[in-house]
């Protein structure tokens, strides 16, 4: 009887996973939405977000999640895990969507272009990744809130050991490589993909010492006199990342004030890279700490200001990207 | 309850009859030694080098962060020039002088206008 019953709950759930997967692809097979479509930056969110949740989950963690996902019982703290796991997910694929738009938003800035209307044309597009984030992170969600009423209302059990805590270090390094190549491959295929003439080697406008130096000198030392651990890191990385965006919107208003155009520029680099470390730095360490602290039963709950940095946050870069490109394509004599 | 506390009044009248003050005295002594030794191994630890140096290593680690902290906002106070930032400069002027769709003033040399393009981006390029 019993069976029956966890069996008939999962065909259900696999039913409607593969009713929603088959209403996406008629959508995109339809062409409706064509330009819409970016897919370096859909390859990059989907297998970056597989390589963000290997970061801080053990194989066995994300094994149950997915079958929890699907229908299968289990103890209310195991339930409540997964719905970690799957909110998690979330989180990374939101700031991994943002983040996917830095990256390409620096790269068009960086390439070489065929007018205006092109490098307009491919700096809108940049945008979609955000778009895509958001829907897959509303997409992991659903089995996150889900598991979260099934599992009840109780915190996290402090102290438990976490049966897949011997195996988190495999797959750790996995997603860091996993990270690196995705990385990798799609700063080639965004390079490879501009016209010819554009300057190659494009991680030279990845690189921005003052943004690096602010992002990565303010994360640590916050660290530092907050203690270390994950929550920690989160705090350093998006308050010196606030700071920055903060002092590059000032800058620039100050480059419109003057006529400065290279005032103006330096306001705009600083702004987009120190949004691509702070990202960065958030996804690649500060998260997965303080998964793992979560998961390891080293913390009894999740952090209500990581989660309010991590909704935030990536939000604010994306209006601030927006606001960049206003600044680029806003017309402007030169002074005197 | 009354029971616990009767078992507890056992067990305390039968430590205090095994461990009486009758030690004799070089067990007395070797004890007090030891006690000694205790105290003076956990003093040295608090100022051992290896707690020095871990408060050293932390404090450098701050001076290094703060460091790196204000001399990033000093070079960008100070407009130090970055390939992005040229970049941006030279679309910025490209978007202001849409008729001739290149930037305007590709020969500046003052970087209060449009920087020149780098020369190491299109080597094979020559400037028309």
């Amino acid at each position: 009887m019993n069976e029956n019953v966890h069996r008939e709950t999962r065909s259900r759930a696999i039913l409607r996973w593969l009713v929603a997967a088959a209403f996406i692809f008629a959508v995109a097979a339809s062409g409706l939405f064509a330009g819409m479509m970016n897919r370096a930056g859909l390859i990059f969110l989907l297998l970056g977000t597989a390589a963000s949740v290997l970061m801080g989950f053990s194989r066995t963690e994300i094994a149950a999640a997915f079958r929890h996902a699907v229908g299968r019982p289990g103890p209310p703290e195991d339930l409540r895990r997964s719905a970690f796991f799957w909110e998690a997910a979330a989180r990374n694929a939101w700031i991994l969507g943002v983040l996917g738009s830095v990256l390409n938003f620096t790269l068009v800035l960086g390439g070489g272009s065929n007018g205006i209307a092109d490098i307009s044309d491919r700096m809108i597009q940049s945008f979609v990744v955000t778009l895509y984030g958001l829907i897959l992170a509303i997409v992991f969600m659903v089995p996150a809130m889900k598991l979260s009423r099934r599992a009840g209302k109780e915190g996290f059990a402090a102290g438990r050991e976490s049966a897949g805590k011997r195996f988190i270090f495999f797959e750790r390094a996995t997603g860091y490589a996993l990270f690196a190549v995705i990385l990798g491959l799609t700063i080639f295929s965004l390079v490879k993909s501009y016209p010819p003439g554009g300057p190659l080697p494009a991680t030279r406008y990845m690189l921005h010492l003052p943004a690096a130096l602010v992002v990565f000198g303010g994360a640590i030392a916050l660290s530092l006199f907050m203690g270390t651990g994950g929550r920690s890191l989160t705090f350093g990385f998006g308050m010196t990342g606030l700071v920055a965006l903060l002092l590059g919107l000032i800058q620039a208003m100050f480059g419109f004030v003057h006529t400065n155009i290279s005032e103006i520029a330096a306001a705009v680099s600083f702004i987009i890279s120190a949004s691509l470390y702070t990202l960065l730095g958030l996804i690649l360490l500060a998260a997965p700490l303080e998964d793992r602290a979560l998961m390891d039963g080293r913390r009894d709950g999740k952090g209500r200001l990581s989660g309010i940095i991590w909704g935030i946050f990536p939000l604010l870069a994306f209006f601030f990207l927006i606001l960049t490109w206003i600044m680029v394509i806003t017309p402007m004599k030169k002074a005197g | 309850m009354i029971t616990e506390k009767n078992q507890d009044k056992h067990l305390d009248e039968m430590l205090r009859a095994a461990l009486a003050d009758d030690l004799p005295d070089e067990v007395a002594a070797g004890m007090r030694s030891r006690i000694a030794a205790f105290r003076a191994q956990t003093a040295e630890e608090e100022e051992s080098p290896a707690a020095f140096f871990w408060f050293f290593r932390k404090g450098l680690w701050a001076a290094l962060a703060i460091g790196m902290l204000v001399a990033g906002f000093l070079l960008q106070s100070l407009q130090s020039r970055n390939p992005l930032a040229d970049r941006i400069a030279l679309i910025k002027t490209e978007f202001a002088n849409p008729e001739t769709g290149r930037p305007a003033d590709l020969h500046s040399d003052s970087w209060n206008s449009a920087p020149t393009a780098y020369p190491a981006d299109n080597p094979g390029d020559k400037e028309v």
